[in-house]
């Protein structure tokens, strides 16, 4: 097993999206989502300030960031890349910090393949 | 937390309303759900910190999980975390860390948990991929005209939903690049 950890800013992008707060219905489907692939999560107490800058325009960003830590097998990993993939998305957001037993990713959104309509 | 949180229906048992208005009623939990229950109630109270609340929720909740064996989807479907859950997502409006779901966050689930891509959708609906990515970051809405249509063609509808009650000292946060 291996310990990720996600890290989910409070804001949507501002360069990409409104930079307002997510509706309550984007941290419980990312929660049921966790749930239903890997069983269960932790939420880490207090909030992660971070800065960074954008890739979009260099600009300095700022905010607050809600921990997720998820214990998975490394067969898995993969599994939780396309999770944070699909949260990129829900959550407006240019890219998100994924931690693989301590190794930084930064995910970022990408077109699924076209295959049918719906799942 | 808002006062539609907590109402007593006519059995006089104590009913827990959800921000969707989904009923649960708290006299089906056994003693150990209840007193989770309680605690998470109580920390609401109290407007203890999102992030503290959240951390301490998922603790009790994926504790008692365990030592009962749930799978993933069976603590999806118990009452407990949906009223935690909702616990937080009020606290979290309370505190401006959240705002109150729209149509744009019911269509991006939507989209997310049902179709490949906002392309497949935008074809099933006859929506445009650019309207729709306009719509869906907060610089263009949607008409009820074209989103009852646009719905209708994949089997879904609109409808009106109370708002939730929040404190008048809930905060409003927005991003700003520097």
């Amino acid at each position: 097993m291996v310990e990720c950890a996600i890290l989910i800013p409070t804001l949507r992008d501002s360069e990409i999206s409104d930079g307002e707060p997510h509706g309550v219905a984007a941290w419980q489907w990312l929660e049921e989502r966790i749930l239903e692939r890997f069983g269960g999560f932790t939420i880490a107490p207090g909030e992660y300030p971070g800065i960074w800058k954008s890739a979009l325009t260099s600009s300095r960003v700022s905010d607050r960031s809600k921990k997720y830590y998820v214990a998975i097998a490394m067969t898995k990993v993969d599994e939780l890349r396309a999770i944070v993939r699909e949260a990129c998305v829900v959550f407006q957001q240019q890219c998100l910090y994924l931690s693989v037993a301590g190794h930084v990713e930064f995910i970022e959104p990408k077109a699924k393949k076209r295959r049918g309509n719906l799942r | 937390m808002s006062s539609s949180s907590n109402q007593k229906p006519r059995n006089g048992e104590e009913t827990y309303v959800d921000l969707k208005g989904q009923q649960w009623n708290l006299a089906l939990l056994d003693p150990e759900e209840h007193a989770v229950v309680e605690q998470l109630r109580l920390r609401a109270r109290r407007n203890l910190n999102w992030f503290d609340f959240d951390s301490y929720r998922m603790k009790e909740i994926m504790t008692l999980s365990n030592r009962r064996r749930m799978s993933g989807k069976e603590i999806i479907a118990s009452p407990l975390f949906q009223i935690g859950i909702d616990l937080s997502g009020r606290l979290a409006m309370a505190q401006g860390y959240a705002r109150p779901d729209d149509y744009r966050d019911d269509l991006q689930i939507l989209i997310t948990s049902q179709f490949k891509s906002q392309r497949t959708f935008c074809q099933a609906t006859g929506l445009s991929e650019t309207m729709l990515s306009h719509v869906l970051a907060g610089r263009k809405d949607l008409s009820i005209q074209t989103l009852t249509k646009a719905l209708g063609k994949i089997g879904y509808g609109i409808r009106a939903v109370p708002l939730p009650t929040l404190p008048k000292n809930g905060k409003s946060r927005k991003a700003k690049a520097s």
